[in-house]
């Protein structure tokens, strides 16, 4: 079952598209990340879901229905920087977030601790540095124990330790079963954390689907060898790789999945070809998002 | 409603500048009062049965008058109230956490309303007082006579209340706001010297201040004094209009446009 469907959304801001005929679903129970490059149209994709920019056309709906303020209470939210009264403490900030997402007061104190803001809950706002209204913000997400999560960078502005927290907050609300939409430039994180990807560029979809597989088979091997032809030779003839080609002083070429590089070296010791260097380049998010994401 | 109204309080009740502006808001009328009574008292060197528009009935009238003049500063708090939402980013806030943009607006008339109680019950308090101090036979038999007044300064108050929050939605900046609401008079004149002489009667401020009628109008224009303005009628429903055009103009902002 799908917790989103978004249809064919497209936003202009006057002459330029910031999303263009977009179209993915999030399934339930997902860590969901939304990746794509800086003006690639992530937090104007999450502005719309969360109803608070209008799409220019297409649709999209929330928990198989249309999308309406009730709903949206059941969505938990941190969109670019956290927005507060800056005269108000972090308390009282809360008790009117409370009081529009019709959740009890009891909840404050519980939000705040997670998010590792309780000790200063009572100094305004005004007083907090950016991470700790970031953990400000995911108090405020938290509220309620929602379904779902959208959050955008959620780690900005946080100091290392910050960034853990946060990570491991994710992968614990994840296990709970809820379904989370995470845009973040921190590929390694999304990689860690979340099962799905899509990917942005200029507004539009490139990739979507399973990380593993956005990700694909085939780690790159780079090897050395006194004998470059006889080695590319070997290679192609090899079931465990392809794409071989040999540059320089060195052969490249992708390994199959099931096979690793002690298969691959004992398959060229066995042919007689004796190898100066094995070099193994694992495929990442990061790698295939920039292949994905380049000009 | 209750919960809107709950969400504004909780939003109101720490702004010490907002209860700044409200306690300036509730002292103007009486102070100006008094300050007036005084000088019209050394000036006409008369006794306090002299001063016949500060008994009742008359008296209703006179401090609605008076009164009237500083419903600015509920259009200011108004706008304060609004802008600053814009420049904190909180609006948009609470339409993410689960409110609807209509529930945004119903919210500010919420506050507007309590506004308009606050003001109404003000100027009941401070003509009752005045008219207790100034009339000589305490409180006549017609003293519910001209009691109409407050629901016409109750309109005045929601009328320019709803002019500076339609600017407000418009523009979302401060001090633009509080310039052009400042100046709203000045250039409805200016439309009506370039457009038709007598516009500025018909245009919203003008309607507004042509509910409640200066004391002692009957009496100037008996001496040949031309004070030009619309009738009661006219103005009643031509207010009665701008608050639903300005509050339209709210409600159309909000609903078209990116928060």
């Amino acid at each position: 079952m799908n917790v989103l469907h978004i249809n064919q959304l497209t936003k202009h801001f006057g002459s330029i598209k910031a999303v263009d005929n977009l179209s993915f679903d999030v399934p339930k129970g997902t860590i969901y990340g939304l990746l794509g490059p800086n003006g690639s149209g992530k937090t104007t994709t999450m502005g719309m879901l969360l109803g608070i920019l209008n799409p220019s056309s297409g649709s999209y709906s929330w928990f198989g229905e249309a999308p309406d303020a009730a709903q949206r209470r059941r969505i938990g939210n941190l969109l670019e920087t956290p927005n507060f009264y800056p005269d108000l403490n972090a308390i009282q900030n809360l008790k009117i977030s409370c009081q529009v997402k019709e959740v009890d007061y009891s909840h404050i104190q519980r939000c705040l601790e997670i998010a590792g803001l309780w000790g200063r809950a009572r100094d305004k706002v005004k007083t907090y540095s950016l991470g700790m209204k970031q953990r400000m913000g995911v108090a405020n997400a938290l509220l309620g124990d929602p379904e779902v999560l959208v959050l955008d960078e959620p780690t900005n502005g946080l100091d290392p330790q910050g960034i853990a927290e946060m990570r491991d907050l994710i992968i614990e609300v994840g296990k709970q079963g809820k379904t989370i939409l995470l845009a973040s430039h921190i590929l390694d994180e999304v990689e860690r954390v979340c099962s799905h990807v899509a990917i942005l560029k200029k507004g539009k979809l490139m990739a979507s689907g399973l990380v593993h597989e956005i990700i694909g088979g085939g780690d790159r091997v780079i090897l050395k060898s006194d004998d470059l032809p006889l080695l590319a030779t070997a290679l192609r003839d090899s079931p465990m790789t392809s794409q071989v080609k040999q540059a320089g002083d060195r052969v490249e070429c992708l390994l199959e999945d099931e096979f690793d590089s002690g298969d691959l070296n004992q398959f060229l010791v066995q042919r007689g070809i004796k190898i100066k260097e094995i070099f193994v380049q694992k495929n990442t998010l990061e790698s295939q998002f920039l292949e994905i994401t380049k000009e | 409603m209750m919960k809107l109204l709950k969400i504004e309080w909780l939003k109101i009740i720490p702004n010490r500048a907002l209860w700044l502006f409200i306690g300036i808001y509730l002292l103007a009328t009486p102070g100006i009062m008094s300050y007036m009574i005084k000088f019209a008292k050394k000036l006409r060197q008369v006794s306090f049965a002299q001063l016949e528009y500060l008994s009742f009935p008359e008296v209703w009238n006179t401090v609605a008058y008076v009164g009237s003049y500083f419903h600015v500063l509920l259009g200011l708090i108004v706008i304060y109230l609004i802008t600053r939402e814009f420049q904190f980013k909180t609006l948009r806030q609470q339409v993410m956490d689960g409110l609807s943009r209509i529930q945004l607006l119903l919210a500010k008339i919420s506050v507007m309303g309590v506004l308009t109680l606050v003001a109404v019950t003000s100027l009941i308090i401070t003509a009752l007082v005045t008219g207790l101090l100034y009339s000589e036979e305490g409180i006549p038999s017609n003293v519910y006579q001209n009691f109409s007044v407050f629901g016409k300064f109750g309109l005045q108050a929601i009328g320019n209340m709803s002019l500076a929050a339609a600017l407000a939605f418009l523009i979302r900046k401060t001090g633009i706001c509080f310039i052009l609401f400042l100046f709203f008079p000045l250039l409805e004149k200016l439309a009506s010297s370039l457009i038709w002489a007598k516009l500025d009667l018909y245009l919203p401020k003008a309607a507004f201040g042509a509910l409640i009628p200066m004391p002692g109008r009957s009496s100037i224009e008996s001496i040949g004094i031309d004070l030009s303005g619309l009738e009661p009628g006219l103005a009643l429903m031509l207010s009665i209009g701008y608050v639903i055009v300005f509050l339209g103009i709210c409600s159309i902002s909000l609903e078209k446009s990116n928060l």
